[in-house]
């Protein structure tokens, strides 16, 4: 709980919240074109796919995530929480949490607020809530470890976001397997209304589940960087 | 060297440390009881490397290490009874001096922690309510709150990797004591440090750390007296050189004389006050004037270099 209270002071920057929300806003801004067009349903989903689940969610989630034991190790200050007698789970897990405890108003609530506004319906934007808030549970985990594990962090998580998630893993079926947001786009589609086609979408359970699985798979991850890192 | 007696609080066993092909500590060997100990060597010498690996923030490549009978790295219990002062200056910019050194008392399990972190800050002669965040606060001030976030959780080893840098004389004095109290209170102290007149303040046991090895080892008298055992290199400008080189090869006291230029000998000797007396009288008897007698030696390093040479 201490380590939750520092993180979360020592990421929420003026920078970082100033920058991040005003692509929140943009997003509900965006909303506003989608709402009253003919095929809004469609024009919704793209809007909150497209800008929200393969945008804003990673990016947030990234800056975030990546510089909680990211900075920390960089700067050198890591050393200072390292070597107290704390289990390096709850070093991991608190600064995940610290992580998503800001994502969730910068990216998963103005995703939720620009379904509404998008105005096709509540359960469209129940789902892009599950959605956004699974996927930023999932993100944050894989960042929170590749911040420690990754020089330059940030460059590096962008080119995955946009190069892996955005163009290598839309090509195929075997590819969208391993992408985050194969498995948030499964889920928003099951709560659309109309026709909305995904491509190699998976079930809402079997997308929850794996989601689930790889923020568990993403906090060991960190939780073992931590006990086997060089600390400065 | 062997490891020493079961007796020692922290024990290098044999170790070394590589990064890649860089060999930052080799083949290290001792065993530090209670009480003070300084680690005295040039920077990059391995200093900060051993302590880091006393810490267990570093595994050791070869060798063992233990530090109250158990290895460092890993055990994260242990680190309730660890205090470190790092070297780097950084500490969690954003937040003010309490609510950190709080916030480390409560993850070490102090029970009244934000009590505790009082005290601590006071110790080191700062303000436990000023809550201007860390990122205002001087070198000094950072370095004293590190070392109040060392303490508070009253640990039995206090490792200090250069803990005087950034401090004026009269803190740097306060700080003396402070780590001087530590020891006679029955903790082990170790502190980090390559100024030797620094080292001599702490009036205690050093271990000379030199290109990643274990140079020397001694009380700080042995040790000063073990440096200042060494030839010392002089350079004496001279008009002309050669009719005083040729004088001074039989002096006594002299290890070596050499010719660098018309106007320049370049001499070894075993007692440079002896031999500061001895020049003037030759110079007058050859028939040359001593414009300038320059030490070319008594930087730390070749102080150190000597002692591995000596060693090797």
């Amino acid at each position: 709980m201490i380590i939750y209270r520092l993180q979360l002071r020592m990421l929420a920057t003026r920078g970082r919240l100033l920058a991040l929300g005003a692509l929140g806003l943009l997003g509900i801004a965006l909303a506003f074109t989608v709402r009253g067009s003919s095929d809004a349903d469609n024009a919704a989903f793209r809007l909150i796919s497209s800008y929200g689940l393969a945008g804003l969610v990673p990016i947030t989630t990234l800056v975030m995530a990546a510089a909680s034991l990211g900075d920390l190790a960089e700067d050198a200050t890591l050393v200072h929480f390292w070597l107290r007698p704390v289990p390096r789970w709850k070093i991991a897990v608190a600064s995940w949490l610290a992580a998503l405890t800001l994502c969730v108003p910068l990216s998963v609530v103005p995703m939720t607020v620009a379904a509404f506004v998008c105005g096709v319906g509540t359960k469209f934007a129940v789902g892009t809530f599950l959605a956004s808030l699974l996927g930023a549970m999932a993100y944050a985990a894989l960042f929170v470890g590749f911040g420690l594990r990754v020089q330059r962090a940030l460059a590096w998580g962008l080119a995955y976001v946009l190069i892996w998630e955005g163009a290598i893993a839309s090509a195929g079926a075997g590819l969208s397997r391993v992408a985050v947001r194969g498995y948030t786009r499964s889920i928003l589609q099951t709560f659309s209304n109309g026709d909305i086609n995904v491509k190699h979408a998976v079930s809402r359970p079997v997308a929850l589940v794996v989601l689930i699985l790889v923020t568990a798979v993403g906090l060991m991850f960190a939780t073992r960087r931590l006990q086997r890192t060089d600390v400065a | 060297m062997s490891a020493q007696p079961a007796a020692d609080v922290i024990v290098f066993n044999q170790v070394s440390k590589y990064f890649g092909a860089v060999v930052a500590v080799s083949d290290v060997s001792f065993g530090i009881g209670t009480g003070i100990t300084a680690l005295l060597g040039p920077n990059g010498a391995g200093k900060s490397t051993v302590m880091r690996l006393l810490c267990g923030l570093t595994a050791p490549s070869q060798g063992a290490i233990t530090v109250l009978g158990r290895p460092p790295r890993g055990d994260i219990e242990l680190y309730r009874h660890i205090g470190l002062v790092p070297q780097q200056e950084s500490i969690p910019e954003p937040i003010d001096a309490i609510t950190f050194v709080t916030a480390m008392a409560e993850l070490s399990g102090v029970e009244h922690a934000r009590q505790a972190a009082e005290t601590a800050i006071r110790t080191v002669e700062l303000d436990p309510t000023d809550v201007r965040p860390l990122r205002m606060y001087s070198k000094g001030m950072r370095q004293r709150i590190k070392v109040a976030a060392a303490l508070v959780h009253a640990p039995s080893v206090v490792v200090l990797d250069e803990p005087l840098n950034g401090l004026d004389p009269r803190q740097r004095l306060r700080m003396v004591e402070l780590f001087q109290q530590l020891g006679s209170e029955g903790r082990t102290v170790i502190v980090s440090s390559h100024v030797l007149d620094e080292v001599e303040r702490f009036g205690s046991r050093v271990l000379v750390i030199a290109d990643g090895r274990l140079a020397a080892e001694g009380d700080f008298h042995a040790i000063r007296a073990l440096m200042d055992d060494r030839p010392h290199q002089l350079r004496i400008v001279a008009e002309p050189a050669r009719p005083l080189a040729a004088a001074l090869i039989h002096a006594p006291g002299i290890v070596a004389v050499r010719v660098t230029d018309e106007r320049t000998i370049v001499v070894d000797v075993e007692d440079v006050t002896g031999f500061r007396r001895m020049v003037l009288p030759y110079a007058v008897h050859v028939g040359s004037r001593v414009r300038a007698i320059v030490p070319l030696d008594e930087s730390l390093e070749s102080v150190f270099r000597y002692l591995v040479s000596r060693r090797s």
